[in-house]
This record gives C-alpha cells, structure tokens and sequence, in this order.
C-alpha cells in the first residue's frame, strides 16, 4: 500500500465551485420569479440545473487528473464511470423515447 | 417568497442536513415530504428530489475530501458495477414483480439494519503496520479523536457483485443508491462506518446525475421550486457534514439504521400496495 496520498484539493474545489455556481444561479431565479420577471428566471433557472447536473462530471474529471500519477488504474474508473453512467443515460433516453 | 418554495427550503435544509450525516443522500425524506406534504406533483418532486441529492453529495463531498474521509478507490469501483446494475435493471424491468422485489428488499434491509445494529463492529485489524497489501486498505484520521485508523477491506467481489443488485434495484424500485452502498461497504465488506457514509455520498452525486437528466430532458424539473430545494440542500449539506465529523460512530450506526427501517417499511408497505 502506498503511503502517499493523491491529492483532493482539485477536486473538492471542482464540487465546491459547481454546487455554490448553481446555487447562486438558482436563487437568483427564483428571486426574479417572485419579482415577476419569469423569462429571465426561467433561463436562469434551467442553467442553474445545467451547471448542477455538470458538477459530478466536473468532479470525475478532477479525480482522473488528480489520480492519474499515483493511482492510474483508479484514475481510468472515474473515465469508467463516466462513460457507463453516459450509456446509461443514452440507454435510458432511448427507452423512454 | 412564495410559501411552497419556502417550506420547500427549510425541508430540503433538514433533508440535507440527515441525507449528509446519514450517507443516503435526502431523497428518501425530501420526496415524501414534497409530494405527501406539499402537494407537489409525484414526478415533479422525485426530479427536484435529484436536483437535492446532486446538491448534497457535491458539497458534503468536498468537506469529507479535504478531510481525508473518502475512499474514491473504492467508490468509483462500486460505481462502475452500480451504474451497469441500472442499465441490467433497464433490461429486466419488464420481467420483474416490482411489489415482490420490494417486498425482499424490505426484509433484506431489516436483517441488515439489524445485523448493524447488534453486529460486532466490522473493523478488522487496526494498527498502521499492519496493513496488508490490498489496494482498498486505507487509512483515515477519526476526526473526533485526531487517532490514525486503519482498515482492511474484505469481500471486495461480493460487494461489488451486490452493488450490480443495487443498480439494479434503484431503477427498477426508484430507490437511492445510499441505502444499499453503506450496508454493503459496512456490514459486507468491513469499511468503518464514518467511511462508509462519507464514500457513498460521493457515489451519490454521479448516479442522481444520470437520472436527473432524464427529467430535465423531459422538462420535470420546476426551476423555482428546484431554486429552493438546491440552495436549502447546500446550505443544509454543509451543517450536515460538519455534524458527521462530531457524531461518533455509534450515533452514525443508530442514524443509518433508523434510515433503513423506515425504507424497509416504505418498501413493505408498496408492497402491500399502499405505500408510494
């Protein structure tokens, strides 16, 4: 077992920049909804979600970077994950369609 | 503010709070409480539900990263089996007895809740030194003490051959995904149970990614009402995961198994034919 540790930092700051974007973004929408300006806050609203649903991506991605030296086999599980939980989706739209 | 997206903050701010702690996310408290609660369309609720458990993981994984608190070694394995487990579960949806497999499921998770409960703790051996040379061994800082821990990891093959069931069973149950990894890394495969919560977090946000995109696609997510629902899980994911590092483990046992007997009744009573 190695003792050294890979780093967090990169994606911890990935997770905490993408969860507090969005819910800036989304606060601001509701506030101009509660103001009366729904169009504005429905887009800003939609790219709050946008910018949510990327963040665990951002956050595999930073794990890949931040793996890849140390531990390259777990690094290339997070590119894994990805692409299943990409399948995934594209099987599951599919479906529904 | 209008009062639904109000009361829709404040219950997401306890969801996520419990959902950070507990390790399950906040769904299986947040949806109920939207759609039997507040009125809120069934579908509408799960999709904003997602939006919450997203919200959850991403911030409460950051602080249990920078606090040395997540095996991603072992999270992003049992992601990879849980993710195809779902598309499985895609395939078999139609061949299944959903009310029967709820119904084991709910008797599964009682045996388990009380294994946990009653069990010994499933630490195995614990010094620094002794650590063998599987790569899923690890080492964590228990934060209430400021002690060294270290933990080998067992049954890695089964767990990961049951978190193929658990992918499996959230698409074909619409369950969450916690619900089945804290068990399974815990009582199967002898992670502590601080790690075992702090890990499935981090499992959570990539699987309810995948699924909320589904409902965005769809057009089922109302963005004012997920306005509410995501700043009130930020703000209570960040409560919650500065309550993990105070409770010892014990109390995080006690939480999660209080979380799986009121599944498990969820799941007995759909069974039943009288739950959601």
């Amino acid at each position: 077992m190695s003792a050294q540790r890979p780093p967090v930092r990169l994606t911890a700051r990935a997770l905490t920049l993408g969860s507090l974007t969005a819910a800036a973004l989304l606060a601001l929408g509701l506030a101009l909804g509660v103001a009366g300006q729904t169009g504005i806050a429905s887009l800003i609203g939609n790219i709050g979600v946008a910018v949510l649903l990327a963040t665990p991506v951002a956050g595999l991605l930073a794990t890949w970077s931040e793996l890849r030296a140390l531990r390259p086999t777990h690094a290339w599980l997070a590119v894994a994950v990805l692409a299943v939980l990409t399948l995934a989706t594209i099987v599951a739209l599919a479906a529904r369609a | 503010m209008i009062p639904l997206e109000l009361l829709a903050l404040l219950a997401a701010l306890g969801a996520g709070m419990f959902g950070a702690v507990a390790g399950v996310g906040g769904g299986i408290i947040l949806v109920p409480l939207l759609s039997v609660g507040l009125g809120v369309p069934l579908h509408n609720a799960i999709a904003v539900s997602l939006l919450g458990v997203i919200a959850v993981s991403t911030t409460a994984t950051a602080n249990y990263l920078e606090a040395g608190l997540v095996s991603r070694r072992i999270g992003l394995t049992l992601l990879v089996s849980t993710a195809l487990g779902g598309i499985i579960g895609g395939f078999v949806a139609g061949f299944v007895d959903a009310r029967l497999l709820a119904a084991l499921f709910g008797i599964v998770l009682i045996a388990v809740a009380l294994r946990m409960l009653f069990g010994r703790e499933p630490l195995e051996p614990a010094t620094v030194d002794d650590l063998g040379p599987l790569e899923f061994d690890a080492i964590y800082v228990e934060p209430r003490t400021g002690e060294e821990v270290a933990y080998r990891v067992r049954n890695f093959g089964i767990g990961s051959v049951v978190s193929i069931f658990a992918g499996m069973l959230s698409g074909l149950l619409g369950i969450g995904g916690g619900v089945v990894n804290v068990p399974t890394m815990n009582s199967l495969m002898g992670v502590p149970i601080r790690v075992a919560t702090t890990t499935s977090t981090y499992m959570l946000g990539a699987t309810a990614a995948a699924s909320a995109v589904l409902y965005f696609s769809r057009g089922e997510v109302e963005a004012a009402l997920a306005g509410a629902v995501v700043v009130g899980s930020v703000v209570g994911a960040s409560v919650g995961a500065r309550l993990h590092h105070l409770l010892p483990q014990r109390a995080l046992t006690l939480i999660f198994v209080g979380v799986a007997a009121f599944f498990a009744l969820q799941m007995l009573l759909r069974a039943m034919g009288s739950g959601a």
